[in-house]
């Protein structure tokens, strides 16, 4: 791999490591502060929650890494409308392949499989939002990152 | 080997990487090659902290926020937080950064990853 092209993917591994653990850390506080945590990571089980968070990872470094390439140099609406179709993808992404999984393993009854691709939209939609506000907080880095530089 | 005991010894494990690897590149004369290994390693173990942190959270169990150990769980979660912002700008503002700037980003880094790491003791023996 040339040195540009490692820069790159240590750049997308970064972030999207990053936006993964930001998310779940701030959903883990805020759950934590409002007493649900426990009763709720208990629901889950570790080896589904395992899989559900190296799901959203893997989903978040090929967005992240495509969304990185394209908002390069954009204005700060565009690479946020990048960063929201990004994010989407994602979100419907990982929806549907949770509940795909959730019907498979027995978790949940068949007939709510129906509404698996409502659930996706709205999926959709959460990602969207994440993913805007990812573009804003990344592109908020980098300014500040060549400020440092300077 | 019990998975309980397995996630609690990788995230002990992605400790020692960070924290001491954070140790080892600020201690460098020219810290600039090794800050590139050490970025990758520092991003890969982040995320299984985070991952295996959550599920020794589900192990444990949470007792809630108004005791004394929820509020320490507070701070190292919000001290996360924070170090996961900070290494972002550490990660991309590298690149352009002279030696002594550098040595300054991963001693800060090991400074944070200290805290934390003595917070989680104190969790982990209640």
């Amino acid at each position: 791999m040339d040195e540009a092209r490692e820069a790159g993917w240590l750049e997308a591994v970064g972030l999207a490591t990053l936006h993964v653990s930001l998310l779940v850390g701030a959903l883990v506080l805020a759950l934590h502060r409002a007493g649900t945590l426990g009763q709720l990571l208990q629901g889950i089980g570790t080896l589904p929650g395992v899989a559900l968070f190296l799901v959203l990872w893997g989903l978040t470094l090929g967005a992240t890494r495509q969304a990185l390439v394209q908002m390069r140099e954009k204005p700060l609406r565009e690479a946020m409308g990048v960063g929201g179709v990004w994010g989407g993808a994602v979100g419907a992404s990982f929806v549907w392949i949770a509940l795909t999984a959730s019907f498979i393993s027995g978790r949940a009854p068949p007939i709510a499989y129906l509404f698996s691709l409502e659930a996706a939209a709205f999926g959709f939609v959460g990602g969207c939002l994440v993913g805007a506000v990812a573009a804003l907080l990344d592109t908020a880095l980098l300014a500040a990152a060549r400020r440092l530089a300077r | 080997m019990d998975v309980h005991v397995a996630v609690r010894l990788v995230h002990t494990l992605g400790m020692g990487v960070l924290l001491g690897g954070a140790v080892l590149v600020a201690s460098l004369r020219d810290p600039a090659p090794a800050s590139r290994a050490y970025e990758w390693a520092f991003w890969v173990a982040m995320g299984v902290q985070v991952l295996t942190g959550v599920g020794n959270l589900g192990a444990v169990g949470d007792p809630g926020p108004a005791t004394t150990w929820g509020t320490l769980l507070t701070w190292k979660l919000a001290l996360v937080l924070l170090l996961l912002v900070a290494s972002a700008l550490r990660l991309l503002a590298r690149p352009r950064l002279k030696a002594p700037a550098l040595r300054w980003a991963y001693g800060g880094t090991a400074l944070l990853l200290a805290i934390i790491g003595g917070l989680a003791v104190v969790l982990a023996h209640g």
